[in-house]
């Protein structure tokens, strides 16, 4: 038999699993879609964003940082809270005991609570931002132009022309803000993964705890670093080559960011398999 | 064959360990009773057997497979009903699709057989039962699965009378040669007649690993007013109008294990106890 990953087994766990966790499963994407739904409605309402005859739609640019931001925070707290399914002793039993590998439940869980955030927010996007279209209508000033969000602008930052068309001066500064998203939205639902596995009843708030104290220390050793080696405050090298390449930058990064999440949910496997019917920490 | 071997494990809180080198093998065939006093440590060896804690030292096998990396092969052949039960918020028959998928052996026919017999009806949700309820449904479930290995913490408690006899009708009708089933009680009245194997913990140690055919060669169990008989016992409990005791059976006559006298003893004189086998 093998005891690592056998995809009959697979398919009888993913089974087991939305089938007892459906209602939960379906509350978080229903949390996240009601999430949206009231900011995108009520937002410009409450600012007049359509209290003026326009152009173009007023809105785009504020919904597309919303929708950046929340992101952020339903990756992290669907992420924190991955083991619900953990959360009592009595749980963790029957999860544990359960007769499929570590690796098939751990994938099991990933799939759900970390690809498939993904999957859910881009719907609820759509659907929030289409609510606000059918909406907003009702409230808003004649010559208001209200339409659908392009998912470009999202994915430009806002910096698309008219013609829905990305300008040359504006490809490095897009091209680093995607980089710059994309690495921290991984490495922070990563992090968040980590903290599930140790805490699953409270990943949210130790997590939190957890990384504040992290950035705080790597700050202090940088600081501290800084006034060992650099007293005088003189961190530039002798030989400073103005040519910069930004493209390097970008995908050492990319590469950097993923080797660090890839890493940080090895971790988290390797708890999720010492995962004791007790809590320990 | 399960072998716990030279086990340790202790709780963070706690300095002392709950269980200390601890050894012991569990043979196929045999109806283990596990007995001892609050916080002995029983529900910790059946959830190091199910590989629900990781010993500090020593190891739990089971045909040779380490329990703790909780293998699916390692996992097929144990079922581990706890104490306290917690059932998803599902309809049974649901549940029963989801989960004895699961388990190669599991039989739906007997899943419903026992259901009958602890007269649940098949319609039910279970998050709306009561706690009695509950364990029925997860012995039922436990029973179905047909595991190699059957652990059940204080499986009688919160069960009704006519309950706990379809339980013992259970373990008698399923208990086979290849099968291993630990209960571990203090409700020893309830099992006491299904028991063939008595293994008495206390302070982290083993102080009584018998069969009861082993037990009874050794010890006579009987009721005596006799003061000549209670003085020389090997242990006595005095009571209304005489004491309960413990003589040597030197005579090789039949008497009734009295489980709950037995554990006193153990407890009471561990050495005088097992200095009869000797």
């Amino acid at each position: 038999m093998n005891n690592i990953f056998s995809p009959r087994r697979f398919g009888l766990y993913i089974k087991q699993y939305t089938g007892q966790n459906w209602k939960k499963l379906l509350q978080m994407a229903g949390s996240i879609f009601g999430f949206l739904l009231i900011i995108t409605t009520l937002v410009p309402l409450m600012n007049g964003t359509y209290s003026y005859s326009s152009s173009h739609d007023a809105f785009w640019n504020k919904e597309a940082n919303i929708f950046i931001i929340v992101l952020y925070v339903m990756v992290a707290v669907t992420a924190a809270t991955m083991f619900f399914n953990m959360e009592s002793k009595s749980k963790r039993i029957s999860l544990l005991t359960l007769p499929a590998s570590n690796l098939e439940k751990f994938l099991t869980t990933f799939l759900f609570s970390i690809v498939g955030i993904y999957i859910v927010y881009f719907i609820a996007m759509v659907v929030a931002d289409y609510a606000r279209v059918l909406i907003a209508p009702v409230y808003a000033a004649p010559g208001a132009e209200i339409a659908p969000l392009p998912l470009k602008y999202i994915f430009t930052f806002g910096k698309i022309d008219a013609n829905l068309e990305l300008p040359a001066h504006s490809r490095e500064f897009v091209a680093g803000m995607q980089m710059f998203v994309f690495t921290s939205l991984i490495i922070l639902q990563a992090f968040y993964a980590l903290a599930a596995t140790i805490w699953p009843k409270n990943g949210r708030l130790r997590g939190t705890l957890a990384g504040i104290c992290i950035i705080i220390g790597m700050n202090l050793i940088v600081y501290f670093s800084m006034k060992i080696f650099f007293p005088l405050g003189n961190i530039m090298p002798r030989r400073f080559d103005p040519e910069f390449d930004l493209n390097t930058f970008i995908t050492i990064s990319y590469i950097v960011a993923i080797a660090i999440t890839i890493g940080t949910y090895l971790l988290a496997y390797k708890r999720f398999k010492e995962t004791e019917s007790i809590e320990r920490w | 064959m399960l072998n716990i071997r030279n086990c340790t494990f202790n709780y963070r809180h706690k300095g002392e360990p709950t269980i200390d080198d601890f050894s012991l093998q569990l043979r196929e065939g045999g109806v283990y009773g596990l007995l001892g006093s609050n916080g002995a440590g029983k529900t910790t060896l059946l959830q190091l057997i199910s590989g629900l804690l990781t010993p500090v030292s020593g190891k739990v096998t089971l045909d040779g497979e380490n329990t703790r990396l909780r293998h699916p092969s390692t996992l097929e052949k144990i079922f581990f009903v706890p104490e306290e039960i917690e059932l998803p918020p599902l309809k049974l028959d649901s549940f029963i699709n989801l989960n004895g998928a699961l388990y190669p052996n599991f039989s739906k026919e007997e899943m419903y057989h026992h259901l009958d017999t602890f007269g649940l009806p098949r319609d039910i949700r279970l998050d709306k039962l009561s706690m009695g309820q509950k364990k029925k449904v997860a012995l039922s479930f436990a029973m179905a699965c047909n595991t190699k290995i059957l652990l059940m913490d204080e499986p009688t408690n919160g069960l009704d009378i006519p309950a706990k006899s379809a339980f013992r009708k259970y373990v008698i009708e399923s208990m086979s040669d290849d099968r291993i089933f630990v209960i571990s009680t203090h409700q020893v009245r309830d099992v006491s007649q299904i028991l063939d194997h008595i293994l008495i913990m206390d302070k982290q140690k083993v102080l009584l690993d018998r069969t009861v055919s082993e037990i009874q060669d050794k010890m006579k169990f009987t009721e005596t007013t006799d003061s000549g008989l209670i003085d020389n016992a090997l242990y006595a409990v005095k009571g209304l109008g005489g004491a309960s005791v413990i003589l040597k059976n030197e005579d090789g006559d039949d008497s009734e294990l009295n489980i709950e006298l037995l554990f006193d003893f153990a407890i009471s004189n561990p050495e005088k106890l097992n200095s009869l086998f000797e």
